[in-house]
């Protein structure tokens, strides 16, 4: 697993693999253990050899026992130590701590100076080992230095250092034939530099994977404060990498949403470890204000333990631009529809008039056939209309109060002529009790019309058709009957599917859309409700629509739909 | 003298008809193809009645409904919005400038309309 770098504070986040972590930790602390034991040589050597003091020398020693000690302990469990590495780096420390009780003390650099190159050799990546080399290197032509003025007293001191040196060098030059002329070794090179690059290489691939998202994508802590940030986020929000890392993710750019919001957000992610995802309402560093769909994720380890939170959001600005350009065509393309059909109605209506003269029987049967055309025509533009409000999802629910029994009226009063015309039987049993309720009267009405239309549409003359509209404690139920044509088994699935028409009826009823009832399931369906209906062929259907008993819930868009 | 009315509407297909059957029914009608055409025409012969489209080139319904509005005599002044945009915001500000009625022109017949016209200022 990739260990992701942050560029700004250097803090390493790894990712949560097993004991991948702790090895990090054992290398560090060897390292710092390392680090220590040499800068308490290079501050106490000189003064010890100066001043001779015994104080010195001990705290020196001390020093260096305890980071040698960190070392063993935590370097021994690691891997990377071989056995007899293992075995000789205890028998140095060993001897050590023995010189130390027993006060036969004979100085550091004997066991700095096999313990610090082997350790080296074990531990260490080439590069880091060439980094120590020079600073041990440095420290030994420092000590030598003193020497000259001192010659005395360090004499015993430089021969250890440079054994120090002799054996480093053997080792370098051993490590380094092992690995030209042995196949193992040239194997175990191979490996080790194709690890290495491939280690890079894929913390190369995922940061420039990253940081070339589209998407905003950020990492935290559980706390919800951001150690990584890729590009986009700085792109989209208009912050810095500097000005988002360190600080709480989206208190720069998130506007404040309802409590509500935030509440459900944390006992997603934080109590029940799951995905969250929701639209956010930002703010750009520019002012400009954005949508952004968030997804959130808590990146657990092996113990479910919380780690991280990765939370992506996208920038929706510009999928909203472009519903918004379509949604504008569609009311442009309607109209230009429109106006035509306008035209073709309104002349056709003063010629039936005689406005233009008295007009024969057969002329009237004709142009009456065109007005019809025409009517069909205009109610298939307003269905189109509806659909495309629909799909683009900009059509508005506006819940007020209403009372379903005047909408119910208003759509059998619409329907009257055709009632008449077909001499259908029409029963309407709506629940006088039913209170005034929040509610769309132009959805409503939409339905009304759809399933009232539809029932007369589909019923042969002298049919009956039942209306009837109740409610419960849970739901307020719309239930219209008819003595039709029935639908179809085969049928049946597709009911609800846009520009569906049942062959029974196709030739029966040439006058319908095909969209009535996908405008009433996507309405339903969007108020929080939903349609079902039986059906039996040659007898007829019921369609029943529901709605929560509370009415329906507010939907913010753009766009009315056209009854 | 009979009633005056205006008839604003830049489709002339339409415009026409509209002119044609208001005038069978006896009303002194005027048109004009555009807003810009039609507030200069109001101003000149201040009718009784404005037909309004809302989409038209130069200056639109809206437009010319808030010029209208400003003038004096204007304020009161019966207007009857004819479009087919059907657009829950421009209702609203229709309805703010104090448009009689909003109607949809493919949904309606042109002897609605006269009805509602009548309903307005009444018999010619």
């Amino acid at each position: 697993m990739a260990r992701l770098k942050n560029q700004a504070g250097g803090k390493s986040v790894s990712a949560p693999q097993p004991g991948d972590a702790l090895t990090l930790l054992r290398r560090r602390i060897f390292l710092y253990g390392c680090a220590l034991g040499l800068i308490a040589m290079v501050v106490a050597a000189p003064v010890q050899l100066l001043h001779g003091a015994n104080t010195v020398l001990i705290i020196q020693d001390l020093v260096v026992l305890g980071s040698f000690a960190l070392v063993l302990l935590f370097g021994y469990r690691t891997q990377n130590l071989t056995w007899p590495m293992r075995w000789i780096a205890l028998i140095i420390f060993g001897s050590f701590v023995i010189n130390v009780i027993t006060g036969t003390y004979g100085g550091v650099g004997i066991y700095w100076t096999f313990l610090f190159p082997m350790a080296m050799f074990t531990f260490f990546t080439s590069r880091e080992a060439l980094v120590w080399s020079a600073s041990f290197i440095l420290f030994i032509l420092s000590v030598t230095a003193l020497s000259i003025s001192e010659p005395f007293l360090v004499s015993y001191n430089v021969t250890q250092l440079w054994t120090t040196g002799a054996i480093l060098t053997i080792l370098t030059i051993i490590n380094f034939l092992r690995q030209r002329f042995t196949e193992q070794g040239r194997d175990a090179l191979l490996k080790a530099q194709r690890e290495t690059f491939e280690q890079q290489e894929e913390l190369r691939k995922f940061k420039l994977a990253t940081d070339s998202a589209y998407d905003h994508i950020v990492i935290t802590d559980p706390d919800g404060i951001v150690l990584y940030a890729n590009a986009a986020a700085s792109r989209i929000t208009g912050f810095s990498h500097n000005e988002i890392i360190g600080t709480k993710a989206g208190k720069k750019w998130s506007l404040p949403m309802p409590r509500k919001f935030y509440e459900t957000l944390w006992r997603t992610i934080k109590t029940k470890k799951q995905i969250f995802t929701g639209e956010l309402k930002n703010r750009r560093k520019n002012g400009e204000v954005y949508y952004a769909l968030v997804s959130i994720s808590p990146i657990l380890d092996e113990h479910g333990n919380l780690r991280f939170f990765l939370g992506i959001e996208r920038d929706t600005s510009r999928e909203k631009q472009i519903d918004l350009a379509k949604s504008e065509f569609v009311s442009l393309a309607s109209h230009q529809l429109r106006t035509p059909l306008s035209a073709i109605n309104w002349y056709t209506e003063m010629l039936l008039n005689g406005d233009a003269g008295k007009i024969t029987a057969e002329q009237k049967e004709y142009l009456n056939e065109v007005y019809h055309g025409s009517q069909r025509m205009v109610a298939l533009v307003n269905a189109l209309l509806n659909v495309s409000r629909i799909d683009l999802g900009t059509f508005a629910i506006e819940p007020q109060p209403t009372r379903i029994q005047e909408i119910a009226t208003i759509a059998l009063k619409e329907l009257e002529p055709q009632i008449r015309q077909k001499r259908i039987r029409m029963i309407s049993t709506v629940a006088k009790d039913i209170p005034t309720l929040p509610l769309d009267p132009k959805l409503i009405l939409i339905i009304l019309q759809n399933l009232l239309s539809n029932a007369v549409k589909y019923t042969p003359s002298k049919g009956t058709v039942t209306l009837r509209i109740s409610r419960d404690a849970k739901c307020l139920t719309i239930e219209v009957q008819d003595t039709g044509y029935g639908i179809a088994k085969q049928d049946h699935s597709r009911m609800f599917q846009k520009l569906f028409r049942a062959d029974n009826v196709r030739e029966r009823v040439p006058d319908g859309t095909g969209l009535g009832l996908y405008i009433v399931k996507s309405i339903l369906e969007q108020s929080g409700g939903k349609i079902s209906f039986t059906s039996e062929l040659g007898k007829g259907t019921i369609f029943r629509a529901i709605l929560p008993a509370t009415g329906m819930k507010l939907k913010s868009g753009t766009k009315g739909l056209t009854s | 003298m009979a009633k005056h009315i205006l008839v604003v509407e830049d489709d002339q297909p339409l415009r026409k008809a509209l002119r044609d059957m208001l005038a069978k029914r006896g009303y002194r009608v005027s048109e004009a193809q555009d807003g810009e055409v039609g507030i200069a025409a109001a101003i000149d012969s201040h009718p009784d009645l404005i037909l309004l489209d809302l989409l038209m080139p130069r200056l639109d319904g809206l437009g010319m409904l808030q010029r209208l509005r400003q003038e004096p005599w204007g304020k009161d002044l019966p207007v009857i919005i004819l479009t087919n945009v059907n657009d829950v915001g421009k209702v609203q500000e229709a309805v703010v400038n104090k448009a009689f009625d909003f109607l949809v022109k493919a949904d309606w017949t042109l002897e609605q309309i006269a009805e509602k016209v009548r309903e307005k200022i009444g018999n010619p």
